[in-house]
């Protein structure tokens, strides 16, 4: 090491011992918050048609293609638990598991059984330092976030300044068979970031980060990234992010909202987004090197509460697509959009609501009009109902081959303290089938737990 | 009869003699309203704002320039427990306030928030009280309450018990740009939301939606809504970068094989005729560069076979880099760059 890096790194440490100590005089006593913990066990039993696309032996075309229908009925479990603030206030673990069975299936096609953790890690924390290890969700770096088994560390270096690191193994979960997926390292084979975020919810809350990934002997992926939400009056919101390719220096997606309230009952939002798809592609994908549209779009909302029950509202968004380089007519069309109009029924204490959306989608080439009407409300006591209906319009014809239909019935009520019991029936008219019903019996209990006296 | 009683009092006493020294926890012996009434203000002992913008509580040097005479120097004249005296350490509530900002609001009027009320407000029986939540609301931050921006005053809300209410406004929309959120201030959103909420949308769990898990929730914005499955298709080539921000280009890939839509290109192709003629309005380019990612979630890990035997160097197809490409890595020393280009003498 040159003395220049050595006198950069013993300045480095005796800033952090500092600004942890002053930290650590901040944070004192802050660790004797109750512990709690937070237990969801969910049992789903579904009876359910998979399609497979098969081919004759000789197909001479498309048409001589068809669905097969396989019936499954797999039994799903899903687990969640979350504790805080154990072992004095320093430990925190958090798990979420599932698995599921079919022994029904073909297992020729899957397997019969399958199962993973989907995340399932613990934290130490002490003053204003805090590490962890497992596997974990990591809502900043990646674009839409980073799926990781690894580990990682905190340091709070005022009260709201965090700087935070991590390392591991990216999860890329293999969707292979029809019953569910498993857990899949292919891909990227390594990642590692930092991040440092000021974090005063109400004023200004700012991060900026760095992920680099590596697979296959090469980077895959160098993106730096900024996000921000701020409110600089009180009824006005911006936020934004930007996430940039730092291999292919390019813009891979950004966002820019702003939310303003009028009245408390009038919300306005306008935004602009951008997204440059070729850039999410892994540069260990020889695909990465194509060329492909960029989307750039504007977009404003409004949502209007007429009275406290009721809340009506649009949205409208401008869609233009580029491809750097490509002359339009190979291109295709420029421009597409969405519109969207909804209106939100609920009742004070919430047991009775209805939506009712009718949204639409053109992208230039096609069209599709997604409307939609659901609700639930109260039965008996605490036995509720819930019904929902959709119809997704292929180019605005009731009878295209691509328009679907789709139904469902839901109740559901308590079988004991914590316990509740629950069943679906569903009616579909998909593209692939012309008529299908479903049905789902749906088991839940929560355990909320909370010891230890809160200041 | 009497003498028992007479006993047990003393028993009592002397017990609650040699009960432990935490009992006879040291407090300060003190009244603001003597103070107030010798003619000192608010300032004269709480002294100038800290570096935080919080006011100290006096020094016991502070009290000594007053208190002077010599019974007034003793420690027992103030502290309870003279012989432990307790540290008198700065309390962290967990909060953002800056008495620094808030004085010149109300004219440096302590009163306004320390007050009691006006009826039963007398020097005499005057001890300021440290205003509640209720009177913030009351006088300035109403808006706030309604709003539920809670962080505007708490940097923390774990010691309460709090569901149902946020520090960010979750309007319509919200689900759309809650991504920001997360990222800025993730600290806050597990105020109230425990860290496996994210993974309940963001790592999916194979093919069971949220709406399956969540079925009584129908008036919820979930993004797989309703028959998702049936729609992907469309919803896909609409949202592309809505997909794609979550899901990878793997993703697709293993479904569609196993349901025997993915594949190479060929008779059992589910690509439409004309699909590699140049001629053809089906023409793969036009759909590959309006939705690569299409191709990618079929054809990411066999796209060297696919893709590359035309559009190599000194291939039939033309050059698939984009104006101005940079490949970010060292050309020609790498698996991905010599599939087509060959390797670098």
């Amino acid at each position: 090491m040159s003395p220049r890096a050595r006198r950069f790194a013993r300045s480095l440490a005796l800033s952090l011992g500092v600004a942890t100590t002053l930290a650590q005089a901040q944070t004192a006593g802050q660790e004797d918050a109750p512990a709690t913990m937070r237990v969801r066990f969910d049992v789903i039993f579904r009876g359910v048609p998979r399609y497979v696309l098969s081919a004759q032996a000789n197909p001479v075309s498309a048409d001589d293609r068809y669905w097969r229908t396989i019936a499954l009925a797999p039994l799903q479990e899903r687990v969640n638990l979350d504790a805080s603030n154990l072992l004095r206030g320093r430990v925190d673990v958090h798990l979420s598991a599932w698995n599921a069975i079919d022994l029904t299936a073909p297992g020729a096609v899957d397997g019969r059984v399958v199962g993973d953790i989907a995340v399932g890690w613990a934290r130490y924390h002490r003053g204003p330092w805090s590490v962890w290890a497992g596997r974990r969700f990591v809502a900043w770096g990646a674009p839409g976030g980073l799926h990781v088994d690894g580990v990682g560390a905190e340091v709070r270096l005022a009260e709201a300044l965090r700087v935070e690191a991590i390392a591991g193994r990216p999860v890329t979960p293999v969707y292979g068979g029809l019953l569910g997926g498993r857990p899949g390292f292919d891909g990227a084979t390594g990642a590692g970031g930092l991040r440092i975020g000021w974090s005063h919810p109400g004023a200004l809350s700012a991060s900026v980060s760095y992920l680099e990934q590596w697979a296959a002997g090469i980077p895959a992926r160098r993106v730096a990234e900024a996000s921000f939400v701020a409110n600089p009056l009180r009824w006005l919101d911006l936020r934004g992010s930007v996430s940039w390719d730092l291999l292919g220096l390019g813009l891979m997606q950004a966002d820019l909202d702003a939310s303003a309230w009028l009245g408390r009952t009038v919300e306005l939002d306008v935004g602009y987004g951008h997204l440059d798809p070729a850039l999410l592609i892994p540069r260990w994908s020889i695909l990465s090197v194509f060329v492909t549209r960029t989307f750039d779009e504007a977009r404003a909302r409004l949502s209007w509460r007429i009275v406290p029950a009721l809340q009506v509202g649009a949205e409208g968004a401008a869609i233009h697509y580029d491809v750097a380089g490509v002359e339009a007519s190979k291109a295709g069309p420029a421009w597409g959009g969405r519109a969207e109009v909804f209106a939100r029924l609920s009742s004070r204490d919430r047991r009775e609501s209805l939506v009712a959306i009718a949204s639409r989608r053109d992208d230039g080439v096609q069209r599709m009009t997604l409307m939609r009407l659901a609700g639930s409300f109260p039965l008996v006591r605490e036995v509720f109902g819930a019904i929902e209906g959709a119809v997704a319009l292929d180019n605005d014809d009731f009878s295209a081959p691509r328009t679907s239909w789709y139904g469902r019935v839901s109740m559901e009520g308590p079988i004991a303290v914590g316990w509740r019991l629950g069943g679906s029936v569903d009616a579909v008219r998909s593209p692939i089938a012309t008529s299908e019903l479903r049905g789902m019996l749906h088991l839940t209990a929560r355990y909320d737990r909370q010891t230890g006296a809160s200041r | 009869m009497r003498s028992l009683l007479l006993a047990a009092l003393s028993c009592a006493l002397l017990a609650s003699c040699n009960r432990p020294t935490s009992v006879a926890r040291d407090h300060i012996r003190f009244a603001h309203a003597p103070h107030l009434a010798a003619g000192l203000s608010c300032t004269s002992c709480h002294v100038n704002p800290t570096a935080s913008g919080d006011v100290a509580l006096p020094t016991e040097q502070r009290c000594r320039s007053c208190h002077t005479r010599p019974a007034q120097q003793r420690c027992g004249f103030c502290h309870t427990a003279p012989a432990a005296p307790r540290r008198y350490a700065r309390v962290d509530r967990e909060l953002r306030f800056s008495h620094a900002l808030h004085g010149p609001r109300v004219d440096g009027n302590c009163m306004t928030c320390h007050g009691v009320d006006a009826e039963t407000r007398t020097v005499r029986s005057f001890e300021p009280r440290v205003p509640n939540m209720d009177g913030c609301a009351t006088r300035c931050h109403g808006g706030d309450m309604r709003a539920l921006n809670c962080s505007r005053c708490h940097s923390s809300l774990r010691r309460y018990s709090i569901e149902e209410v946020s520090t960010v406004r979750h309007g319509p929309g919200f689900a759309r740009h809650h991504g920001a959120e997360a990222r800025s201030m993730g600290a806050t959103c597990t105020q109230c939301h425990e860290p496996t909420f994210c993974a309940r949308c963001h790592v999916a769990l194979p093919g069971l939606a949220l709406a399956d898990l969540e079925p009584m929730a129908v008036t919820r914005d979930f993004v797989h809504r309703g028959d998702f499955f049936a729609r992907h298709p469309e919803e896909s080539r609409f949202n592309t970068n809505t997909c794609t921000r979550c899901h990878g280009v793997n993703f697709c890939d293993g479904c569609h094989r196993a349901s025997g839509i993915g594949g190479g290109v060929g008779p059992a192709s589910t690509h439409p005729p004309g699909w590699l003629s140049p001629s053809s309005p089906n023409n793969h380019a036009r759909e590959a560069r309006r939705n690569l990612l299409s191709c990618a979630s079929c054809h990411e890990s066999d796209a060297t076979q696919v893709c590359t035997p035309c559009h190599r160097v000194g291939g039939v197809a033309p050059n698939p880099h984009p104006p101005g490409f940079r490949a970010g890595i060292e050309p020609r020393q790498h698996s991905v760059c010599t599939v087509c280009h060959g390797v670098s003498p």
